[in-house]
């Protein structure tokens, strides 16, 4: 099946070209493509360095450094670029619209009898049956490196069989790689019809297990019996039935610990295979899960960050007083409307001004609440981590956490331990064998499907950008996007890439302002020298250099008089070509600073690279 | 056949005997009461042996070796005597049977309803009046709710024919300050969504209140403006405001808005009363607390801070009196001081916060809430503390009349504890 | 297929995993015990090794590493059993058919629930978490041990606990069925039919699967957990917990139940039990009350609080119970009113809160009294726990100390948000009761009980 689905697949490829005459587009003239110059990241954890690829017919023909382009080729030049395996996601809905919410309450006399289809038992439905190759959803899993997904059906209870799709064809007949892989289930009730609650859910699959089991050994006992009673025809047992001969694994989405139980209670109960997905709440089940051979998709949705943190970017000044103020809120039980009050009354009392400003000594009863909080965050953040330490090649799934996410995703879970290998594994070689399709995918090898996508930088690095998405060897080019500042985006790499140069600064000192350059080299690995105007001769350099979205920390050594030198902390937040902040000194308070570039260096190597293609 | 004659006579009075004794109603008994022999309590000074003589429904005289030759004696050795009990806050009359939505008469339709009288809608014959007082409790609050100024609560005693018969002399509006917690686990709202509601209530609360003090300034007081005349009393500093506010944040917010008004209030509710200490102390706000037997608020909270929180209220200075919140069963009033009393208040001022303190709260103390000359005789003779679940109350006074220990509860044990027929025809 | 099936409702009725459940050793020295089934003994000892009574009586001793309480001036009783309580659960109604037999709140058992570890600082050891009342058939409940600290459900459940099913009479699923959706019962006559029917399609379901296993029949019946539940009730394999308040419809269900040759029932609430005692007691059910709700609804109307001394003094085994989270707290307290409303004595108020309910629950062999052999289930009080003066000072299940009043931290969450640091403050309901027996059930009939 899955052979001829992709064999059905690739003919479909070359036939591309519509029948009618549209001189908006012009037919493809190869299919064969020549990437030169590019670091290639084989598998999670080998490199090939620098070579070239070749792709033909949808499949990676050839990766070496000796090559030459054959002519048919059309040849991007990679310019040190970085290739990889392209994503996979174990668990998806890309292609399939959102139901419109049906407004009509069912008619169903008695409901706890109500047809399968109000209460979203539909296990015969396939998922690529339902994929929309131009739904939007695609196209934004394709423009972050996604090139293949097990697409399952929304629905409720029994939404329908998983499916492997590739984000490439006209029709969804072309995407399928596999047309059942799965039997998805959510243990969600329907409001107002039977089952409606968990126990009714967990009552009502057990109930549909069992009479697929048996209405299996009908059909069995009717085939070799002639003349006896015909077992009755059902569509949605019927499909039940390769999950209870534990040919078809059920999936079933468990987001906290208490849905893994009642998952890993049934599956011990029913005995089938068991994969659990979208799991945001799973480490201290790691080595059971490990023990029970349970498939793990972890969630790629993450407790939100603290606000505080984003307060950083926008007028510094007045939010800092807001943070400032949040933070005294959630000291007094949380409860955001309380300062207000406790302000209020407070001038209602006798106004007392300035003296009563002092911060409320913090309530330990919330303080230890707020540990415990930050805890509990950071074990959710590390669970990816703690899976990698048991010792589990998860995948990841994406129903609830968005694809679009997903390097800052895995940014915060590396920051939390997951190591690098593990991320890309959980994005490719895991979700290949998982969907039992390792042998066509998830590593760059010569024969295997010619899945891959193009970053100008390491893919790890916060500004890298995917600038083309090979899928079956089909390619997709993005724009890379120029994140301005003013619209709010995060950390751009345009902050960075205008850091080197030479700034001029003023600062405010008691004694009057001081003026003097700053200058800055590298976008990543900065180096920072100061030079005084009061003393060109002795510049200082930056140590401590911390990099932050559109700011820099960093320390120097300033003169105090002969022979006295105290470290003084600069904290620089840029817009555009000029900056604002502090120099902080010990003892001394802080002074605000500004400034703005006075000159550029000369080369844009790495920048310029980006706008060629 | 005189004999036979003698035999039927006395059959029928047998007969007749007992058909009255199970027609009869028992009635309450007026007159002169002397109660002899027990132990009277005292805030003050504790349990001392005395009499006590009711006359005219009054405390007449408590002294020992007390005569009355008009007086109907209640011996009272090895008993004890203690003031009734006040609850104050309770839907008690005002409800009947909570499932059934026409028997309850607490909540009128409508935001601003100060004006609905609670006293107008007490129940003389609801069944659950006879079955809280045979426990002790005299006296209780009566207490509208729903929108913001459900009406006025009203102070009766739980004896009498008429709602002004069983008045006790106090009443005053509620203001249910608007709540930033959720309602119940039902309450599906997201926080925001409760930020908006309690602001908007606030915005209401305030242009209603200012409206208020213009009414009173303008002196319209002749014209037909119901909801705004309702709350003159308190505007002009006649009447408390009853505030209930139970979350931290909700209690810190209507003390400050109630000081800003200037005008007398009792808070109600203060479920976190013990997260404000400092602030309810300042500002010497009394508070009507309870259900003491109540869970906590947060699933974070320590088990017994609804046990605690009374006795954490009192010891730092504030006046503090308890409620159970209840209709049918107010009963409980004694078990919940109880709890308070054991989980940090202590028996004296767990007592006193069913009986002096709330007559204190309401300025009716010169009548009620503690056994001494003069007063109104509301009390209740056990045969223990009061608090013990197992203590007896043998007697019970209400403004002077004996009241029957009897109700539904009583009737039915001495009616079903043997049935007859059993379990044959 | 049939060995299969037989296998799931095996391992249905028992437990799912047999996880490692934490038993632990604890002596208490020198205090007043309250056995229940063998009188008072002051000054007494009682050692648990391994989760359970392994010895009492005077100076017993043991090694260092087994923890020792000092409880001199303390009182010791069995731990307290509730035998209807609708906390550690995610789900309570399943309230779409009149019958569902085949739901169980075991299937929803939630950890995590705070109101375990309230309860347990109230002495409450073993609960009955139980299927709500909007159905005249409601789902299976679970009988669970206060193991607080447990992450997986399973820990939670008593192993081999009978199987208890919930039904309920009268207003509740005459208002959710009949006045809700139309469909019968929407009465107490339709009430009889419903349970007759369930009860004949049980007994032919049964006898199906007979024929099949026999060779009589060629094909398999068509499965349903339902029906098979059904079966099991008439096998005797599950006890009834029946919500019932009025008379009549107590007699009714006894009446349906002599039909089917079922005995093992026990009344909750049952508000007018007091009026059939007599009935109650020579049927054999047990009734399981309130210690003084009534009045919350037209069918409480005519009750008392003597219910349960009646009901005792009639023969009949009686408990009290909670129905609450919070009445579940102080189950001592409650029980205690027994003493005021009829006069109990002070080992048959308390039987009313540990052996009684154990009968109920079909686990009194294990639990319910301070008998040598027994699981370590025990609680200290302060002062005798039918005093309002008594605290629970510690809580001990299976040999586990799961409360101790001088290590209790205010906040005793097992499942932290990770983005709120501090929860949400729920307001009071304006009725102190509980509205947990019709939780769940979706439109305008969440009513109480």
């Amino acid at each position: 099946m899955k052979k001829t689905a992709l064999h059905l697949c690739l003919a479909l490829w070359t036939l591309q070209v519509a029948a009618q005459i549209d001189y908006d587009v012009f037919p493809e003239v190869t299919n064969t493509y020549f990437i030169n110059d590019v670091h290639i990241q084989t598998s999670p954890q080998d490199s090939f360095g620098l070579g070239d690829i070749l792709i033909k017919d949808g499949r990676i023909s050839q990766i070496s450094r000796t090559m030459t382009a054959p002519a048919d080729a059309y040849v991007i030049e990679g310019d040190s670029a970085y290739v990889y395996p392209a994503f996979i996601a174990g668990l998806s809905h890309a292609g399939i619209a959102k139901e419109e919410s049906k407004k009509e309450r069912p008619k169903v006399k008695f409901q706890g009898y109500p047809p399968n289809s109000v209460v979203g038992i539909t296990p015969e439905k396939k998922a690529f049956e339902m994929v929309d190759p131009s739904n939007e959803s695609i196209k934004k899993m394709k423009s972050n490196g996604f090139a293949m997904a097990q697409v399952v059906p929304r629905g409720t209870l029994l939404p329908g069989q998983g499916s492997v799709v590739v984000f490439d064809g006209e029709s969804n007949q072309d995407m399928v790689l596999i047309e059942s892989v799965s039997q998805f289930m959510q243990m969600k009730g329907t409001r107002g019809f039977y089952p409606s609650t968990i126990i009714g859910v967990m009552a009502k699959w057990r109930d549909l297990y069992n009479q697929a089991a048996t209405l299996s050994q009908h059909q069995d006992i009717s085939a070799r019996t002639p003349q006896s009673k015909r077992a009755k025809k059902d569509a949605a047992l019927e499909s039940l039935i390769p999950v209870t001969k534990k040919q078809l694994p059920m999936v079933v989405l468990t987001n906290k610990v208490k849905d893994l139980h009642k998952a890993l209670a049934l599956k011990k109960e029913l005995g089938y295979n068991l994969v659990v997905a979208e799991v945001q709440q799973g480490w201290s089940l790691a080595e059971r899960l490990k023990k029970e051979q349970v498939t793990v998709l972890l969630s790629t949705k993450l407790p939100k960050e603290k606000k505080d943190k984003d307060s950083k970017k926008g007028d510094k000044k007045t939010d800092k007083k807001d943070a400032k103020k949040s933070d005294a809120e959630k000291k007094a039980m949380g409860d955001a409307e309380q300062m207000k009050d406790e302000a209020k009354e407070k001038m209602d009392e006798k106004k007392k001004p300035k003296a009563d400003k002092k911060e409320k000594p913090k309530d330990p009863e919330v303080e230890a609440m707020e540990a415990r909080q930050k805890k509990s965050f950071e074990e959710y953040v590390g669970q990816a981590a703690a899976f990698e330490k048991a010792g589990i090649p998860f995948a990841f799934s994406f129903l609830e956490g968005k694809p679009e996410d997903i390097k800052k995703t895995l940014g915060r879970m590396m920051k939390s331990g997951l190591t690098k290998e593990a991320a890309l594994a959980a994005l490719t070689t895991n979700p290949a064998r998982i969907l039992g399709v390792e042998k066509e995918v998830g590593t760059l090898e010569r024969g295997k499907l010619a899945n891959l996508f193009v970053s100008d930088a390491p893919y790890f690095d916060k500004e890298s950008n995917i600038k083309m998405l090979f899928v079956e060897g089909s390619m997709t080019e993005f724009e890379v996007k120029k994140k301005k500042k003013k619209d709010g985006g995060e950390a751009s790499s345009d902050f960075k890439a205008n850091l080197a140069g030479t700034w001029a600064y003023e600062v405010e000192t008691p004694v009057g302002p001081m003026g003097g350059s700053v200058t800055i080299k590298g976008s990543e690995d900065l180096s920072i020298i100061v030079t005084s105007d009061d003393d060109p001769d002795d510049p200082s350099e930056g140590r401590d250099i911390t990099l932050g979205d559109e700011s820099i920390t960093f320390v120097i050594d300033v003169g105090m008089g002969p022979g006295v030198e105290v470290p003084a902390t600069m904290e620089l937040d840029f817009n555009g070509d000029s900056f604002s902040g502090t120099v902080s000194i010990d003892e001394m308070g802080s002074m605000p600073i500004s400034g703005s570039k006075s000159s550029s260096p000369e080369h844009h190597h790495h920048h310029d690279h980006n706008h060629k293609h | 056949m005189n004999k036979m004659i003698r035999y039927s006579a006395l059959l029928f009075s047998l007969l007749l005997i007992g058909s009255l004794s199970a027609q009869m109603v028992e009635k309450a008994e007026g007159g002169t009461f002397l109660l002899t022999g027990g132990q009277v309590y005292d805030h003050d000074k504790g349990m001392m042996g005395a009499d006590l003589l009711i006359k005219n429904g009054m405390i007449a005289e408590i002294g020992s070796g007390l005569s009355a030759p008009d007086a109907k004696v209640v011996d009272c050795s090895g008993l004890e005597i203690y003031p009734g009990m006040i609850d104050s806050g309770t839907k008690l009359g005002l409800a009947e049977i909570s499932a059934v939505s026409l028997t309850q008469d607490h909540s009128e339709i409508g935001t601003y309803t100060p004006h609905m009288e609670a006293l107008t809608a007490i129940n003389p014959s609801s069944v659950n009046i006879p079955v809280t007082r045979v426990n002790g409790v005299t006296t209780v609050l009566s207490v509208p709710g729903r929108g913001l100024f459900p009406g006025k609560a009203a102070l009766i005693n739980l004896h009498g024919y008429t709602p002004e018969q069983m008045y006790a002399d106090f009443k005053a509006p509620v203001l249910r300050f608007p709540s930033t917690g959720k309602r119940g686990r039902w309450d599906r709202r997201s926080a925001e969504d409760i930020k908006k509601d309690s602001e908007k209530a606030l915005k209401k609360l305030n242009k209603f209140w200012k409206s208020c003090q213009i009414y009173a300034k303008l002196g319209k007081k002749d014209k037909y403006n119901p909801q705004m005349a309702a709350l003159l009393p308190v505007i002009e500093g006649e009447m408390p405001l009853m505030i209930e506010a139970n979350k931290k944040g909700d209690i810190l917010a209507a003390l400050a808005w109630a000081n800003k008004q200037e005008i007398k209030y009792v808070l109600t509710g203060a479920a976190e009363g013990y997260r404000v200490l400092d602030s309810l102390k300042k500002y010497e706000v009394p508070v009507i607390t309870g259900p003491i037997l109540d869970n906590p608020s947060r699933s974070s909270d320590k088990y017994d801070v609804g046990y605690s929180n009374a006795g954490q209220m009192q010891k730092a200075g504030i006046k503090v009196a308890i409620r159970t919140n209840e209709t049918e069963n107010v009963r409980n009033l004694p078990y919940n001081a109880g709890f308070a009393a054991t989980y940090g208040m202590g028996w004296e001022e767990a007592f006193k916060a069913i009986t002096l303190a709330p007559a204190e709260i309401f300025g009716v103390a010169d009548k009620y809430g503690s056994l001494e000359k003069g007063k109104v005789a509301n009390l209740f003779v056990s045969n223990g503390d009061p608090f013990e679940t197992r203590t007896q109350i043998q007697h019970l006074f209400i403004n002077g009349w004996k009241i029957p220990m009897e109700s539904r509860h009583t009737l039915l044990y001495e009616e079903f504890l043997e049935r007859d027929p059993g379990i044959n025809r | 297929m049939q060995k299969n099936i037989i296998t799931l409702l095996f391992v249905l009725g028992i437990l799912l995993t047999v996880a490692a459940q934490e038993s632990g050793s604890v002596l208490i020295k020198n205090a007043t015990l309250l056995t229940i089934t063998d009188g008072v003994k002051e000054d007494t000892d009682l050692l648990i090794k391994n989760g359970k009574i392994s010895s009492i009586g005077a100076g017993l001793s043991v090694g260092s590493d087994v923890k020792v309480i000092d409880a001199e001036g303390m009182y010791v009783m069995p731990g307290i059993i509730d035998a209807h309580s609708h906390i550690a659960i995610d789900a309570v109604n399943e309230a779409t058919d009149p019958v569902t037999a085949q739901v169980w709140v075991g299937d929803a058992l939630n950890p995590f629930d705070v109101n375990i570890y309230r309860s347990l600082a109230g002495g409450v050891t073993i609960s009955h978490a139980m299927h709500g009342s909007a159905n005249a058939i409601g789902g299976q409940c679970e009988t669970i041990k206060h193991r607080w600290g447990v992450m997986d459900p399973e820990e939670l459940r008593m192993k081999d606990a009978p199987r208890t099913i919930k039904f309920a009479l009268g207003e509740n699923p005459m208002r959710v069925h009949g006045e809700g959706q139309s469909i019968v019962p929407a009465t107490r006559m339709g009430m009889e039919q419903v349970f007759r029917n369930s009860f004949e399609e049980g007994k032919a379901y049964a006898a199906a699967w007979k024929d099949f296993a026999s060779g009589k029949t060629k094909t398999p019946p068509e499965y349903s957990l339902q029906k098979q539940t059904m079966a099991d009730i008439i096998s005797g394999d599950i006890i009834i917990h029946c919500h019932s308040y009025r008379a009549d419809e107590i007699l009714m269900l006894m009446n349906v139940l002599e039909d089917y040759g079922v005995n093992k029932i026990c009344f909750q609430h049952v508000n007018e039990g007091f009026k059939v005692a007599p009935e109650l007691a020579a049927f054999g059910a047990h009734a399981s009350v309130f210690s003084d709700w009534w009045a919350y609804k037209f069918e409480v109307y005519y009750s008392t609080a003597y219910n349960a001394a009646i009901l005792a003094k009639n023969g009949v085994v009686t408990s009290i119970n909670s129905d609450s989270r919070e009445l579940i707290r102080h189950l001592y307290h409650e029980a205690a009113k027994s003493q005021k409303y009829g006069g109990l004595s002070d080992n048959d108020a308390l039987k009313l809160i540990t052996i009684n309910p154990a009968i109920q629950l079909g686990i009194d062999d294990r639990v319910g009294s301070l008998e040598k052999g027994k699981d370590g289930d025990v609680v200290v009080f302060s002062k005798h726990p039918l005093s309002i003066y008594a605290v629970p000072q510690y809580t001990i299940v299976d040999g586990v100390v799961r409360f101790d009043i001088n290590e209790d931290p205010s906040d005793m969450r097992l499942d932290i948000d990770p983005e709120e640091a501090v929860p949400t403050f729920m307001e009071k309901s304006e009725h102190n009761h509980d509205d947990s027996c019709l939780q769940d059930v979706q439109g305008h009939f969440s009513h109480k009980h």
